[in-house]
């Protein structure tokens, strides 16, 4: 009897130490996550403001800045770093020039991202706006899709506003920091056992960025295979959405949202068109590419930011699957915007902070 | 004002029955029992089971919630099954009252007839409609035969095989028929055994609903136990595998011999993990709410023949072929010849249990042969002592141990692949060496993996944690299991993978 009743206590024990434990341990890593190591709450975001804060705020001069939001196609096509030096010989003082493109951002993405930096402290001098026209179109919900375990508590009114699906953010949210070690594996694995989960899974990309968030693509890219394959895949994703293309939705709204904060905030901002090859500009029948001109060319006279048109800039041959840059396309970009389009941007920018231009 | 209802979550805020619960559980995700829906499900009946004192609302609550599960996925199928299972209890009633012969054969056809007819349907029609046509077209009567739309019944395989065990010991009289219609129903369709087993003996099961179920803290530390193993070999260990298993087995042909031998190695870890995970996580559930199943895992990789192999593997299905097939067909009391075919014919039939393919059942068949080959191997080492002696000893144990395990790959080589050109290039592979891509992961995760299941089954052998567990103190314990649930937890893949054995 003695036996059993000892059996009793460590099983009754051992079930609820186990569970308190448990929950010890996973509040314990969410309050941990959130106040020392954000990069696994939300890697994709954190691992480049980190650089970028580092650059900015902790500078002991502030530095002029330059901060481009976009998608994986900012990710690979700014080499930020080659127009700092030219544009410090201009400004006579030290310039940043930062890639904050995120891979699979879209213009609320963007959006959250801009307002986080902001909050943060990151308070550019001029801020250059991708535009991924296939996003504009009235079916694209890019909200629905953001897993809640990448937002912070700050996010959740945003994205209710544009979200189409009316899912309950804040129960979502809590649901998933309920167990952070399971809502956040891919990060803390990725930081922890890199080579553990395959590429697709891994969110540890940006950690090898260079200080100005710039990462080339990767070599597999350049191989005529994968650009087959990814020219097939782009295809599939974009071509048939072109198709039945119709302007509108909540991605213009955030897009000019993303303005409405520039001009809050007293930022210059600007619109880029990023470059797209051959291909992927014959997926966009004229009249819907005609109504996209007009919408950007609207927004862009209401706010005041001039839309940089570099969808033709790039060969095809510098494209790894028709709408992404090879590091050879990224230079080519890079080299004409700093030459054709930042300094004129900067001008008022350089002018009105007292440094005369050469 | 404070808008309190938007904290809320919508279990409390809505009908939590209808609202939430239900919706949720209609989800293939709910079948899985490493899943959300089935964790809340489980929650919902293990607390209204403990909280009723009544033993005959516990069988009701148990029947209702395990048909519930069903029909979440699909109501007719759920009626069928109830259907059958109400059949088999009046074909076994039948047969207890029934003394004359040819009445209780009659009914025991029966009972075999729709039992078997529906599972020859619903899993085989269209592979027997297609056999047929390329045996047509080889003969030159090219025919085009219809594909039916059938949608294959969860657990049709495992179930089908408890019906008619019950129903043949009953007619044997080795067990008294059910005489009470709830306690019938919730041996076929009890929740954690119904998907994928192990396959219940009523023997075991049916006493089980007479015993007055009393709150057990040992017991439940077993089932949580149990079930907490069961996540940890599906979640971190099974899953992962499949990352090593899956775009070799899909192009073999672009691999190098070393990544096909990974991905083989792998997929024996693989399935050995899934199913034997799953089985933990149903036998903890069974434990939690004062049930036990039989178990069917027995650490098979530790096995030194491929007949101990089947001792140890899929236990409650080796016994079932071996009591319901291999013994009525003659087992092993006549020739060796004879004895020979019962033992092919028993393991072809056993492949054609798993999958309605070709593969399935060569596979089937490489078992048969191995059996065959190990009785003629083992009769001719009883004749040499020396080189028998030599066998027994350590290393030759080793020997035995690694050869029954390549024989387990080989097997798994055919149950894994779709085609038999894919599973002719595998082997192909691992035979000749070839030159080809490496690894789709670096190895590193798979050795520690692996080394993982080495320690925790010599743990297994040895019987170590059965020792220490007892002398350890509670918190210790109930820290090992956050820790195994964390774990399990970080090493989940980014989508839940359905078991393998779901399939079956």
């Amino acid at each position: 009897m003695r036996e059993k009743a000892g059996n009793r206590t460590q099983a009754r024990s051992a079930i609820f130490w186990g569970l308190g434990t448990f929950m010890l341990m996973q509040a314990g890593l969410a309050v941990w996550i959130d106040n020392r190591m954000p990069d696994l709450r939300d890697p994709l975001y954190e691992n480049k403001a980190a650089r970028l804060r580092e650059r900015v705020v902790d500078a002991p001069a502030r530095p002029l800045t330059v901060v481009m939001l976009g998608s994986s196609r900012t990710v690979f096509a700014l080499k930020a770093s080659e127009l700092e030096a030219p544009l410090e010989q201009t400004a006579g003082r030290p310039v940043v020039v930062f890639n904050f493109g995120v891979t699979g951002a879209g213009p609320v993405t963007s959006l959250m991202n801009q307002r986080r930096l902001l909050a943060e402290g990151v308070h550019p001098d001029l801020f250059l706006i991708e535009v991924l026209p296939p996003l504009l179109a009235d079916h694209v919900v890019e909200a629905d899709r953001l897993p809640a375990d990448r937002l912070w508590r700050s996010d959740l009114e945003l994205l209710a506003r544009y979200d189409v699906s009316k899912r309950n953010w804040n129960q979502d949210w809590w649901f998933v920091n309920a167990v952070p070690s399971y809502s956040h594996r891919f990060a803390i694995m990725s930081r922890v056992a890199p080579t553990y989960h395959s590429f697709r899974l891994r969110q540890d990309w940006f950690r090898e960025c260079d200080g100005s968030g710039w990462i080339p693509s990767p070599a597999p890219m350049a191989t005529t295979q994968w650009r087959v394959a990814a020219l097939e895949n782009a295809r599939r994703e974009y071509a048939g959405g072109l198709a039945n293309f119709h302007l509108g939705g909540p991605s213009c709204q955030a897009l000019r949202e993303q303005l409405e904060v520039c001009r809050q905030e007293n930022i210059p901002a600007a619109l880029v068109l990023l470059p797209e090859g051959t291909d992927f500009r014959s997926w966009y029948k004229p009249a819907d590419w005609k109504e996209i001109e007009r919408f950007l060319t609207e927004l862009s006279r209401e706010f005041g930011a001039p839309l940089v048109n570099a969808r033709e800039w790039i060969a095809d041959e510098d494209f790894s699957d028709s709408h992404h840059l090879l590091a050879s396309g990224a230079e080519k970009f890079t080299q004409r915007l700093g030459r054709e389009v930042l300094p004129a941007l900067l001008a008022d920018t350089l002018k009105t902070r007292g440094v005369a231009s050469r | 004002m404070l808008d309190v209802a938007q904290w809320l979550p919508d279990i409390v805020r809505n009908n939590f029955l209808t609202d939430t619960l239900l919706p949720w559980l209609e989800s293939d995700d709910a079948k899985s029992f490493c899943s959300l829906q089935y964790l809340a499900f489980f929650v919902s009946v293990f607390v209204l089971y403990w909280v009723m004192p009544w033993k005959r609302a516990r069988v009701y609550l148990l029947v209702a919630s395990s048909f519930t599960f069903y029909a979440c996925w699909n109501k007719q199928l759920a009626l069928l099954i109830s259907a059958t299972t109400v059949l088999d209890y009046l074909i076994a009633r039948g047969l207890e009252s029934a003394a004359w012969d040819r009445w209780r054969r009659l009914l025991l056809g029966t009972s075999l007839g729709v039992n078997l007819g529906l599972l020859a349907y619903f899993k085989y029609v269209n592979f027997f409609l297609d056999s047929l046509g390329h045996v047509l077209n080889s003969v030159g009567m090219s025919r085009s035969l219809p594909v039916l739309e059938v949608l294959v019944p969860f657990g049709i395989s495992f179930y089908t095989f408890e019906a008619i065990n019950y129903t043949i010991d009953v007619y044997r009289r080795r067990v008294r028929a059910e005489r009470n219609l709830a306690n019938f129903m919730l041996f076929i369709l009890f929740f954690p055994h119904l998907i994928a087993g192990p396959i219940v003996r009523s023997r075991d099961f049916l006493p089980q609903i007479h015993r007055t179920k009393r709150w057990d803290w040992p017991r439940l530390q077993l089932g949580v136990q149990f079930f907490l193993m069961g996540l940890f070999k599906k979640m971190a260990i099974a899953d992962h595998m499949e990352e090593f298993v899956r775009p070799v087995f899909a192009a073999p042909e672009n691999y190098g011999s070393w990544a096909v031998w990974v991905a083989v190695v792998a997929f024996a870890v693989q399935i050995y993990c899934d199913f034997s995970g799953y089985t933990d996580m149903a036998l903890g559930s069974a434990h939690l709410l004062g049930y036990k199943l039989t178990k069917n895992f027995n650490m098979p990789y530790l096995a030194v023949n491929i007949s101990e192999f089947w001792h140890r593997w899929h236990i409650s299905l080796s016994s079932w072929l071996r009591d319901y097939l291999f013994i009525p067909l003659g087992g092993s009391r006549g020739s060796k010849w004879r004895t020979s075919c019962n033992l092919l014919i028993t393991m072809t039939l056993g492949g054609l249990w798993h999958g309605a393919s070709w593969t399935f059942i060569v596979w089937g068949v490489l078992h048969g042969l191995l059996l065959i080959g190990h009785r003629a191997f083992r009769d001719s080492c009883k004749l040499r002592p020396r080189l028998d002696a030599i066998l027994q000893s350590p290393p030759g144990t080793a020997f035995r141990v690694l050869a029954t395990f390549l024989c387990a790959c080989a097997g798994w080589v055919f149950f894994r692949a779709t085609t038999f050109t894919g599973a002719s290039s595998i082997l192909h592979r691992m035979i000749v060496p070839h030159h080809g891509l490496t690894t789709p992961l670096p190895n590193r995760s798979l050795w520690v993996l692996g080394t993982v299941l080495v320690v925790g089954h010599l743990v297994g052998a040895t019987s170590l944690w059965k020792r220490w567990a007892p002398r350890l103190p509670g918190p210790i314990v109930g820290l090992g299991y956050a820790l195994l649930l964390t774990l399990a937890l970080l090493l989940a893949p980014d989508t839940g993978k359905a078991f393998i054995y779901f399939q079956f």
